[in-house]
Formats: structure tokens, sequence, C-alpha cells
């Protein structure tokens, strides 16, 4: 009974209240006039009644009035503040407390006041100071996504059952040619997975015996392994992480970089040595043998000369040997040093940068060229000379190009001037180049680039020095591998992957969590049966509720036979686009490594499939992932009477595509991802939470479609 | 009339060698051991060829060429430039300061003597 009471509102009780007073005062009168009857006589029965129902109307009326100033004094505006103070506890900060109100509640409705801005100043306080903290972490950690993105070293992190967490670009750079990397994927679809295995079990030893404390690389070892294809070796460091309380290895980050030529430069060197040395002690043992013959023993005709013929031949093949040396270690005496291509321009610009005073003295001239080599101790040596040029009195204004030759690339510095003689231009190679550097001199740099300076006469009163460098490996308007389309800020890493369930559980697993791979087609029609061919096949993976846009894959195909010019006008892809694509037997494997272990899905999933199922034997494949139709899942949300069209998705939820995507594949692809996303929400709210759940929703409504076809 | 050839190298035994391989062509040879006895006996008798050596004392190789083609009178000479360093660069950096052939060490007697025979011109050469 007292919770119910308590249940009730304050105006209802107050009221309640006033009227038990009200029936009260009734009751008590009735009573009175009864016994007052009682004792004078029925004759005083009609008054009595008249003046006790007079007293008992103005009891009533005094009561309701009460009551009524009561609700509008106090009640309500009890329940008022009671509904500002609420509000203002669980709607933010922006309430204010309605003090005019209140104004019969005494000094309730100020302290309540009081209160309220108290929180309010509080509330922003903590808002302040955790934007400031939220700021100052996306600061950092956009830092540290630049910095891992733009290293020229690969970066991997990894699960300790090698699921990759996070990649950089250099990553992808150096292990996309070997298979597909991406977020939740194992290591082990791009690299060998023995060296890993070796190093961590010896990480995990080390970790073990508690002598990672006292050794001196701590939890890293050294590590070279090869690419899944064996076209390349990388090398680098396995390091094993801890998890926050650094009791246990949770995962390890490995680090490496691309070390084929080098690898493969060092064991050529380490021939070459040996056949310098090894196979020059036969040519040199026979002449030292021939020459000391003719010169102790008194040979006959017939033995001097057949001596000095040993000598003559042993002499022609000695030199023959040595030019082959010089013509193959030609390349590698050039790479001790550490070099990189440099595009002029920046070279020359950071000549007049460091003159800064007299910059204007120096005139950059002629196309922009790719050289290689350091570029510091050019810039130096190039400053070096025009301080010496000057000095000499040489000339006041100077022109600086890059103008490619047949074989290398020449740097030249020009004047209007005298030629340099050649013992005065090795003088100044003699100096020390700046005091920064060292101790390092022009000839140094020369030496370290293999390369030769000298000045020639360069028309009527003209001169020029001339430097040869080689050319760099990038070209313009090409790079020696395309860098892979990226997003701004591409999703890299995924650290709650680290958390991920068991893949046996897929079932049951929440459809947010799973790794799908959202694919489309392009065709040269709508009859895979009947001799249609894919043309075009695009996907993207979708990992924890991310659309990963640096993991797509997109290749066009090339049929075999002609495309109609009705299907080019829809996707575009004319027969000259496919003429050099490579065929289905080359594609459909990749694609079928691209998806994996993922969950296949597609808009109007049927027909995609049809083309992969009606080819997957004729080349040993089987696609036999779980698959969701995102048309399906529409219907199951938005029932099937509304139009479930790619476009019509994605203007309901608002997706945008740029119109040069759509009916791509790849496009396409996209475009259902993000539908698909949405989706999973909507489906979430449904009642539809897991894979099982969504492919027996997908079931209903085939069955739902089957009924209706029938109609 | 003799050509004159002038040998300019610092290594004894290839100097000797030269000079023996240049006499039995028929020239006229002198030996120059570093670039400033060389100058000097250019500047004394111009020759019509000289074999020149780049790694030298003094005055190197690159250096004598230099001068020699800054000489308006010494325009004829032929040089052909010797070297222990063979790569395309030298040989390039040779040709650029003046050089007319570059031969890299070692190479074959009988393809110098052939190489000056033909920019000498074949009826210079007289038996001595």
């Amino acid at each position: 009974m007292a919770t119910l009471v308590e249940r009730w509102s304050l105006r209802l009780r107050m009221f309640l209240f006033f009227a038990l007073i009200g029936l009260g005062a009734i009751v008590a009168i009735a009573v009175a006039l009864v016994l007052a009857r009682e004792r004078i006589g029925a004759a005083a029965g009609p008054p009595l009644v008249l003046f006790g129902g007079a007293a008992a109307f103005a009891i009533v009326g005094l009561c309701l009035w009460v009551w009524m100033k009561f609700d509008e004094h106090v009640a309500r505006p009890i329940e008022r503040l009671a509904g500002d103070l609420r509000a203002i506890a669980h709607g933010g900060a922006s309430g204010e407390v309605d003090e005019k109100a209140s104004v019969y509640l005494g000094f309730l409705a100020p302290a309540a006041r009081d209160i309220a801005r108290a929180l309010r100043q509080a509330r922003s306080d903590v808002d302040q100071t955790v934007r400031e903290a939220t700021r100052e972490v996306e600061q950092q950690k956009g830092r540290l996504e630049v910095v891992l993105r733009d290293l020229q070293e690969a970066v991997l992190i990894c699960t300790l059952d090698h699921k990759i967490l996070l990649y950089n670009r250099r990553a992808l750079e150096i292990l996309h040619i070997s298979g597909d990397i991406g977020l939740g994927r194992s290591l082990f679809d791009v690299v060998t997975p023995q060296p890993f295995r070796h190093a961590l079990d010896r990480l995990r030893v080390r970790f073990t015996e508690g002598r990672h404390v006292d050794h001196e690389e701590g939890l890293s070892t050294l590590v070279v392994c090869k690419t899944a294809d064996g076209a390349h070796t990388l090398r680098g460091r396995v390091s094993l992480l801890l998890d926050a309380e650094g009791l246990l290895p949770d995962g390890y980050v490995a680090t490496f970089s691309d070390a084929t030529r080098e690898l493969a430069e060092h064991a050529q060197r380490d021939r070459l040595l040996q056949e310098a040395t090894g196979e020059m002690r036969r040519p040199a043992a026979s002449l030292l043998a021939a020459a000391e013959m003719l010169e102790d023993n008194a040979l006959d005709q017939e033995g001097r000369a057949a001596f000095e013929r040993i000598l003559v031949d042993e002499a022609q093949a000695l030199s023959a040997r040595l030019q082959r040396l010089e013509e193959q270690s030609r390349d590698l005496l050039a790479g001790a040093w550490p070099m990189s291509d440099v595009y002029s321009p920046t070279l020359f610009h950071c000549v007049l940068g460091k003159r800064r005073s007299d910059a204007a003295d120096v005139e950059i001239v002629g196309d922009p060229v790719w050289m290689h080599g350091d570029s510091l101790t050019i810039v130096e040596l190039v400053d070096h000379l025009i301080d010496r040029l000057k000095v000499r009195g040489q000339a006041a204004n100077f022109t600086l190009q890059a103008v490619p030759g047949s074989q290398r690339a020449y740097l030249e510095l020009a004047w209007k001037g005298d030629v340099i003689a050649s013992a005065e231009l090795d003088d100044w190679l003699a100096n020390p180049l700046d005091d920064d550097l060292g101790d390092i001199t022009g000839r140094d740099v020369l030496d370290r680039h293999r390369a030769e300076l000298w000045c020639e006469a360069l028309g009527e009163d003209g001169a020029r020095l001339r430097m040869p460098l080689p050319f760099g490996k990038e070209v313009p308007g090409g790079r020696a591998r395309p860098h892979q389309p990226l997003p701004e800020r591409p999703e890299f890493y995924d650290f709650d992957l680290l958390g991920r369930m068991d893949p046996s559980a897929i079932d049951d697993t929440p459809l947010k969590a799973l790794t799908y791979v959202v694919f489309d087609t392009e065709t040269t029609g709508l009859e895979p049966s009947a001799g249609d061919e894919m043309i075009s096949i695009a996907g993207i993976r979708v990992v924890n509720g991310r659309v990963l846009r640096g993991e797509v894959f997109d290749h066009l195909i090339n049929p075999g036979r002609g495309i109609p010019p009705a299907s080019t006008e829809v996707h575009g892809i004319s027969e000259a686009m496919v003429r050099t694509a490579p065929p289905l037997s080359e594609v459909l494997p990749r694609f079928r490594r691209f998806v994996g272990e993922a969950v296949m899905v597609a808009h109007n999933a049927a027909f995609d499939m049809k083309f992969l199922t009606l080819k997957q034997e004729r080349f040993g494949l089987h696609f036999d992932n779980p698959v969701l139709d995102t048309v399906l899942l529409a219907a199951h949300v938005h029932g099937v009477s509304e139009s479930l069209t790619l476009d019509s998705l994605a203007v309901r939820y608002g997706v945008r595509l740029a119109d040069e995507d759509r009916h791509t594949a790849l496009g396409d692809s996209i475009a259902t991802a993000e539908v698909f996303l949405r989706l999973i929400d909507l489906l979430e709210a449904a009642g539809i939470r897991t894979l099982r759940d969504a492919v027996l929703a997908s079931g209903q409504i085939v069955a739902i479609r089957r009924k209706q076809a029938k109609y | 009339m003799t050509k004159k050839v002038l040998i300019v190298e610092d290594e004894e035994n290839i100097g000797i060698a030269l000079r023996y391989l240049m006499k039995g062509q028929g020239y006229d040879v002198r030996v120059a051991r570093d670039g400033e006895e060389a100058l000097g006996m250019v500047a004394d008798q111009p020759p019509d060829l000289m074999l020149l050596d780049v790694m030298m004392p003094k005055r190197d190789g690159y250096d004598v060429c230099q001068t020699v083609r800054a000489n308006p009178d010494w325009r004829a000479i032929k040089i052909i430039m010797l070297s222990a360093k063979g790569r395309d660069i030298e040989v390039e950096k040779g040709l650029a300061l003046g050089a007319d052939d570059y031969m890299a060490k070692p190479f074959s007697t009988r393809d110098l003597a052939a190489k000056v025979m033909s920019m000498l011109g074949d009826d210079s050469a007289e038996s001595s």
C-alpha cells in the first residue's frame, strides 16, 4: 500500500490530503448535528440540516480554495523544480531553475539554483579537461600515424598467432607484391613463417628465463626472411610486445626493409673477390714460372720461344680477366655510401638556400632530372666550388643545370669567364668542404660517387664545370613501382583485433566483429550459363566494422571473347581496355587468396556467386565461404515492397559515390560495403546480431520472395 | 721526316717497353718522367704525338693535356692518354679535356702501335 501511495504524484497526494480534511470536517458536522437533533427534538431537524449543510459547504469550499492555492504555490512549483533539477542532472548543462514560479518555496529555489550552477560549472570544467586531453591524444595519435605511414622502414604489429594489427605504407609497398596484406590477416600469407617462428621462440625463452633484462637486445632480435613468393629477401628485427601489466607477451612488432638488392650485391662482391684472388693465382704462377725459366736457364731456341709464348698468352689472359672484373664490379663499387634518388630542382634549391644572401647570383636553368647520389655532400661541393670561383674573381653570375646524357646525368655549373686548370681544380678538391661535415674534401665526395669533375670551355668566352652522376630510378611522369593509391588517413591499424574471437565460432560472432570481403563483378552479359564472362572483379575488405580503403582488389579480366556494346555502355569497359588484361585463370586464384576466410558480401550476391561458382571447378578453387546478400538483408529491414537497388539504398543511407565510380566493380563494392555497414546497425536493432541470425533472416526473405514469385 | 713521339710515363718498366715499341715503329722517341718535364719538352720541341699517362707526380696527365690544348701552337699534337683507371668517367674526362684517344692499362702493345700508326699516317714511319 505504502508503495502505491509513494508512486502517486505529489499533487495528487496533496489533493487527497485536503479532500480528507474536508471529508473529515463534513463527517464531524454530520455526527454533531445528528446528536443535537436527538437532544433538541425532531423539530430542530430542518434548521440543523440547513445550517449544517451551509457549514459543510463553507468548509469544503475553504478546503478547495486552500488546496488550489497550495497546489499553485507549493505542489506544482515543487514538481517543476524537481523536473528542472532532473533535467539539469540528466539533460546536460544548459537547464535553468525557474525561480519566479517557486517564490513561495522560500530558500529552496535559490538553493536549487546554486546547486544547478555549481553542477554546470563542474561539468563545464570536466568537459573542458576532457576536450583538451582528447585533442592532445588525437594530435599525438595523428603525429604517430604520419610518422608510421611515411617511415621508410616497413612496420608490422601482429598478435602472437600472427594476425596483423598494424602495417604502414612501406610494409604495404614491399609486401603487396607477394600477396595480400591486410588487417586481421595472417602475416604468413605474405612472408615465410619459419624465421619469424624461430625468432619468437627465442624471444619467449629469453623472456621466460628473465634474461631479457640484461640482454643487450632486450626483447628484440634480428630476422631475415623471404616474401611468400620467394622473390624478395627482407631483413629486420622482431620485438616481443608485453601486455599492459608487462607480465605476458601478447604480440610482436616487426620492422624490416627490402634487402634483396643489398644481399645480392654482397654475394656478387664476395664472388668477385674470390675470383679476383683465386683465379688470378693461376696466370700469375704461369707468368712467374715462365719468366724465371727465361732468366735462369740456358734454354735452346725452341724452349725460349715456348716460354715467351707462355708469357704473352698468360699476360693477355690476365689483362682480359682484369677487364672483365672491372666491368662486373663497376655497379657495385658506387654503392658503398648510402645514396638515394634526388630531383635536380630540389638539389639546386638547397644550394640556393645555403647561399642565402648571394643566391641571386645563381640561376637554375634547364629541365629537371632525377639523379642518384648523396644530396648533402653534392650540395656542399657545389657551394664550395661557387665560393672558390667567386674568390678567384672568375665570375659573379652562374647557372646551374642538370643535363641528361646517354649513360648518366651531368650536373653543370657554368659562367662567363676562363676555364679553370685541372691542377687548380684538384687543389680546390683537396680542401675540406665544411667544418660541420668533418674533414670531408671535394675529392672524397667525388670518390664516394665514383664521379669525376672537370672544367671545359663553353662557347667563345664561357666555361663550365661538369660532374657526371648516375640517373635516379625515378623518372618524371612515372615511378619504378607505383604507389598504392591510398586515402588521406587509411585504416592501417586496429588494436581491437587483439581481443578477437575464436574463428571457429564464426556463426555466433556479432556481425560487426566479422571480417568481410564486399565484392562486385562486371560481365559481358547477364547469362553466365549462356557464355557470358567476367571482365572485371573488385573487392574491398571490411574488418571490425570499418571499410578498409587501403585493402582493395581491383582487376580487369580478358574474357577471351567480345564485349557487347550494350554492356560497355553500362560499365564503360571496352574490348580495347581488356585486351592486355590477364585472363580469368590468373585473376580468379588471386581473388580467392584475397578473400581468404572472410564472409563474402555482394549486392544481389546470387548473380556474382553464379559466375564465381561456374568457374571455380575449372581452376581448382572453392568459394565455400559464408555469403551475405545486401538485397536480402535490406528486404528484411525495409520489407520486400521497397526499392532495394544499390542506388536507392545508398541514397537512403546517405552513402555518396562519385559518378565516375558508379558501375565500376570497385566503386560498387565500396558503395555496397558502406550500405552493408549501415545495414548491420539496422539489423542489430531488429534483433539480428550474429551471422547465424543474418543467414536465417536472409533465408526467410528468400522464402517470401519465392512465394511472391508464384503469384 | 721522322715523326716525333713523346712518351710521358712515370712507371719505368712500361716506359722502357713503350720506348722500344715506338722506336721499333721508326719514330723519333723521347721520354718524360712527370708532367712538368713533359711540358718542358713540348715547349722545347713539340712532338707529333704524346702517349700520356694520367697518374703522375707533380702535374698529372689531365693537367698536361689541358695545358697543351690551351696553347694554339700545340693544337696539332695528337694525344693518347694511358691510364690504370679504365672507367667510362675517366675516359670521358680525358676526352673532354682534349685527348684524341684513351687506352686503359693493361693494353696490348700491338693495339697501341696500330692506333699510333693510324693517327700519324702509314707513310710517316721510317726504319731507323
